[in-house]
């Protein structure tokens, strides 16, 4: 990507909502003995009015689908066409996908998002220090169907 | 219909638009508030973004970006840009600043700057509208011997805008079907408990989805055509407005509606120009 291609805001396509495509999900789960993924969504639960004027949590949520998109765009890509699903640990390109921005936002978001949960969350019950290790797993739904293929599987990261 | 002056339209664009900004830069400062912020949207994380590569940015803008979108520096950013928007504003009722170019031009800096916080848009589409909008005011405020220039060309996109995003779905049979308006819903429930039930009600009555998505296509696509209707301007805006509300509801797009307001004013004056040049030509 040339530098002033950091610039393509300036020319929208406005092609919203153009197609449908796949759905990227994703899952985390707790470790080291591995809990059952819990899928991660941040939609805003409570409405009012004065959201029309200022919403933090809707857009925070549309920058996290955006987010999300990008890194499941940057998945693909490193898969090429074979369409293999990237284990960690298992090949350089795992290591790459986990450097990148988007991916390491992410990261962050899901670790904020189970210590904040330990608490009250009946399925975190699990957690009583700081050396649960939480994994992330990115997997994309076809349109209009329930199967879910799973894309890539991140490390173990440390809740501390 | 009188056409609306060239500086009447500026100066209510340049009210609109500031007033859309600062909005963003309080919703933007009350998200850096949340604890977790510096830890989830770390500068030195997200810089990496641009630092590396072929591509790689200028030193000068790399700077640039270090010293205002750190984690320190990005609040007082913030704070700054709401002013910005806040006297650009305000300072537009005072006679000696109405469509100087003053505030936007640097508006459109802060504005363009704030978009590397955020990996490229915060909110996608109605970034690209409100830059859209600082940069062809700013450019009609530099240079006011081709202000008609500049805001034809705001006017122009503003109708593109919906009437390209119903075409590409046109051309989808996804789109024609209903089944990707169903999708859309399902995939993004809403808060409220009433457009909730309006949302899964669709979902489950097909030939109802399918009508809907007839209709959002239609309008999509048929607004330039609604425009130039006689007496058409206000009821097609008027539709547009609520079409953006109904995005708010059902999908929390709140910004696409101030961001595409602010633009109404120079598709008004477009299209009564059209109309009036239309009108002398089929007499």
């Amino acid at each position: 990507m040339k530098w002033y291609q950091h610039f393509r805001i300036l020319l929208p396509s406005w092609k919203f909502f153009e197609s449908i495509g796949h759905e990227p999900l994703l899952f985390y789960r707790l470790g080291p003995q591995g809990t059952a993924w819990v899928h991660a969504s941040f939609s805003p639960k409570k409405f009012s009015w004065g959201q029309l004027i200022i919403h933090p949590d809707g857009n925070l949520y549309w920058f996290y689908i955006s987010t999300l998109q990008t890194l499941t765009l940057q998945i693909l890509d490193s898969q090429g066409s074979q369409g293999i699903p990237i284990k960690s640990k298992t090949t350089k390109s795992a290591n790459i996908i986990q450097t990148t921005a988007s991916f390491q936002i992410l990261k962050h978001w899901i670790l904020n998002h189970v210590k904040g949960q330990r608490k009250n969350a009946p399925g975190f019950q699990a957690i009583k220090n700081n050396n649960t290790l939480v994994q992330m797993k990115i997997s994309v739904k076809e349109p209009d169907s329930k199967d879910v293929h799973d894309l890539f599987t991140s490390d173990w990261y440390s809740l501390s | 219909m009188n056409t609306p002056s060239v500086l009447s339209t500026m100066h209510l664009i340049s009210q609109l638009i500031s007033l859309a900004v600062l909005l963003q830069s309080i919703e933007l400062f009350l998200i850096t508030r949340s604890p977790s912020f510096d830890l989830i949207f770390n500068w030195q994380n997200l810089k990496s973004h641009y630092e590396h590569g072929p591509g790689h940015l200028p030193r000068w803008w790399n700077w640039l970006l270090t010293k205002s979108l750190s984690n320190k520096a990005y609040p007082v950013f913030l704070v700054l840009m709401g002013l910005c928007a806040l006297f650009s504003f305000v300072l537009s009722y005072a006679p000696a600043f109405a469509n100087s170019p003053l505030f936007l031009p640097i508006l459109f800096l802060l504005c363009l700057l704030n978009t590397f916080r955020w990996l490229g848009s915060f909110n996608g589409g109605s970034d690209g509208m409100s830059l859209l909008i600082l940069a062809s005011l700013s450019l009609a405020q530099i240079f006011p011997g081709q202000a008609r220039i500049f805001l034809g060309y705001l006017g122009v996109q503003s109708i593109w805008s919906y009437c390209i995003a119903g075409l590409v779905k046109l051309r989808n049979p996804e789109w024609r079907s209903g089944s990707a308006l169903k999708e859309f819903l399902a995939r993004h429930p809403s808060p409220s408990k009433a457009v909730n039930t309006a949302s899964e009600w669709l979902q489950t009555n097909p030939t109802a989805c399918k009508s809907m998505a007839w209709v959002l296509m239609g309008f999509e696509t048929l607004f330039p055509v609604g425009l130039l209707l006689p007496n058409g301007i206000l009821p097609t805006l008027s539709i547009a407005v609520l079409f953006h509300l109904g995005n708010f509801l059902f999908f929390g797009l709140n910004r696409f509606l101030f961001a595409w307001i602010a633009s109404y004013p120079a598709i008004w004056w477009l299209c009564s120009i059209l109309k009036s040049k239309l009108h002398f030509v089929l007499l």
